[in-house]
Order: C-alpha cells, then structure tokens, then sequence
C-alpha cells in the first residue's frame, strides 16, 4: 500500500454508520399520516361527526390519491438518497399526473353546473385545511428533510420539490379526515393551493439543507 | 491490478462496520479509480482537489451505499455530482497543458469509461460541451474560447450554463 498521509487520517476518522434505509422513509411517512390524523381528528373531529362518511367515493377517491403522491414521491425520495447510475425514480410524475385530473374535472364541473365560485369556496374552512395541511406538512417535510442529508442526493432541487409535494399530500391527506367536504371544485381550489405551496416551500428551502 | 466490483463492494461493507483496514485499502483502490474516472475531463492542476474532494464525500456519505447495490455505480455517480460542483466552481483554470487519455487497458478502467464524464458529456449538445471544455476543462477564458469555437461569448457563457444545467439534471440517468 503506498504511503498516503491523507487516506490514513480518513481511514483513521472511519467509524462503523448504519446504512440508510427506505423503511425510515415510510416510518416517517406512517407516522406523519397516522399522527396527524389523529391529531386532526383529536382536535377537530372526524368528518364522519358532521354527516359525510368515510365511505363516500369522493373521499376515498381524494385519499387515495393523495396517498398515491404521497407514496410515489416517497419511493423517489428514498431512492434519491442512495444514489446509483442506472437509478430511476420517476414514477412520481405519474402519480402527478393522476392527481392532476382533479383539478381538470374540478373545471368541467365548475363550467357544467354553474354555480358561483363565490358558493363553493367557503373561505372558513379553506383557510383551515390550509392551516392543517401546511402545518403538517410543515413537521412532515423537516422529517424528510433530516432523513434526507444523511444521504447523497445528487438532485437537491428536485428532491426539495419531491420533499414538498409528499409533505403537502401526507398534509392534506391528514385533514381530509376532517373535511366535510365533498365537492369537486373546493377540493381542487384547496388541496391544490396547499400543495402547490408546499411544493414551493420544499423547493426553496429544502436544497440549502440537503447540498454536499 | 485493480480491483473488481465484487472487492470492492466487500471493502465497503466492511467499512461500513468500521473496519480501517479494509477502508484504507478500498480508499487506495478509490483514489486510483477515480485518477482513471476523471482522465482528461479535468485539468491537471484540479484533479488532485477533484479526486480529494470525491473521497472525502465517500467518507462523509458511506451511510448511502446500499450493500444489495453495486459499488461502482454509486461511486461514479458521486464522482459525477462532484465533477459537476468543481465545473460551476470554476471561472478560469491557469493555464497548463492538458493530461494525457489514459489507455483503457483492462476491463476495470473500460467500466471507469463507460460510467465516466465522458458519458455525461456526450448528453449535451456539442456546442454546449465545446463551450463547457473550452472554458472549464482546458482552462479558456470566455474571449479565447468564444475565438476557438466560432462561437459569441454571450453564447459561450448560455452555452457553459445550459450544458452544466442540462448535466446536473441526468448524472444518475446516463449510464
């Protein structure tokens, strides 16, 4: 072995590390969803307390989607962190696209049945699904973005929009547990603000905290 | 001779334990690999910094190699993000002559070839990777490569950004 000064102290600084894990991802993915919902539900009731129910398509069909893009950004964000050539990690953009439809039915129906914008927004309970949504995934996307500098993305700014959009759908998905409702165009107008500004918010913040 | 993929992934995972020994022999193979992965695609005068700061970041990043995974692919999209860095980083190179293409020899230094910058270069448009070898890699300012390529220097300088932009975006995808 040649005489490397320099490789001896790295080889001296070597301590035993812990190889990251795509489990962690979905531990903090779990307990973002499970603990905020809870914690929506503890303080704000279940949807189910004001009449709509658990079992109406249209939310299970905004649950599941957000859980979708929650998911697909999820297994991204996990893959980012050990990177590899040959590595793939797009599926996110088709879950993407799959929740993209929700807004683009949101303005069929809008245009279809000619209700007022005005009537559907309800401004109260919009500002408080972003409060919630935001809110959680405020604490969701520190998480993320802790796991994530333990790793080597070499994507930072696309890894902060995917810290973003999974954090903003977890978030949404949390208070959906909540809301009573169940019309196409409040929810596209709402869920896609919060998630459109936590994408935001990841992209900005995200690729100062996680650059090597 | 250097080692193979299947050592030095079994260097790794036992210095991922915390064996020295091991970890120092897999840094000395790293630090050869890395002169072969960067050839001619940095200047003289910064390879020495280029392949220092990749193995610091293997240091610094060993949590991300996934022992089911191959090494050398992880290494060389590290050595990539590297490069990346060290080309935005640098406005002007002194001027030097250029390193020697080291002859791909063996199969070690044909898998360095195939993974190297080589590739990620070959992903642009050539006038972005003339402008990004002029002025980055041979050392050029903005004026001598603008005059070497035909190109004006406002392009030069959209060309550098593009190209590095561009590659920044495909180090894990081009293989």
């Amino acid at each position: 072995m040649t005489d490397r000064p320099d490789l001896d102290a790295l080889a001296d600084d070597l301590r035993p590390v812990r190889p990251i894990r795509s489990w962690s991802v979905a531990a903090i993915a779990l307990l973002a969803a499970m603990g905020g919902g809870m914690l929506v539900i503890g303080l704000i009731g279940a949807r189910s307390a004001y009449g709509p129910s658990f079992a109406d398509p249209i939310f299970v069909l905004r649950a599941g989607l957000l859980a979708l893009l929650a998911i697909a950004c999820l297994v991204s964000i996990a893959r980012m962190a050990r990177p590899s050539l040959g590595s793939s990690h797009g599926g996110w953009r088709w879950a993407l696209a799959a929740a993209a439809i929700v807004p683009l039915a949101a303005v069929v129906v809008a245009i279809a049945d000619g209700v007022p914008l005005s009537e559907r927004m309800h401004m109260w309970d919009g500002m408080e699904c972003l409060r919630w949504s935001l809110g959680i995934a405020l604490a969701t996307g520190a998480a993320l973005t802790l796991w994530l500098r333990r790793g080597a993305p070499v994507y930072p700014e696309r890894a902060g929009w995917l810290v973003g959009i999974a954090a903003g759908s977890l978030g949404a998905f949390a208070y959906a547990l909540h809301c009573p409702h169940d019309d196409i165009v409040y929810i596209a107008i709402w869920n896609g603000i919060a998630l459109v500004a936590a994408a935001v918010i990841g992209r900005l913040a995200v690729p100062h905290a996680i650059r090597w | 001779m250097a080692a193979d993929e299947a050592t030095l992934a079994h260097l790794m995972a036992q210095a991922q334990h915390g064996d020295r020994a091991a970890y120092r022999e897999l840094l000395g193979e790293c630090d050869a690999w890395l002169r072969r992965f960067y050839g001619r695609k940095a200047h003289p005068d910064a390879l020495e910094d280029l392949v220092q700061e990749t193995l610091i970041s293997l240091h610094r990043k060993r949590a991300s190699w996934d022992s089911d995974r191959a090494f050398l692919p992880w290494l060389a999209a590290i050595a990539r993000y590297r490069w990346l860095d060290h080309l935005r980083r640098v406005y002007r190179a002194p001027e030097a002559e250029l390193a020697v293409e080291p002859a791909v020899e063996s199969e070690e230094d044909a898998v360095g070839a195939r993974l190297g910058v080589d590739r990620l270069l070959g992903t642009i448009p050539e006038a972005q990777a003339l402008a990004i070898r002029l002025t980055k890699i041979d050392g050029l300012s903005v004026a001598e490569a603008s005059a070497r390529s035909g190109q004006s220097e406002s392009a030069v300088k959209v060309n550098v950004h593009r190209g590095l932009k561009r590659m920044a975006a495909l180090i894990e995808e081009t293989t």
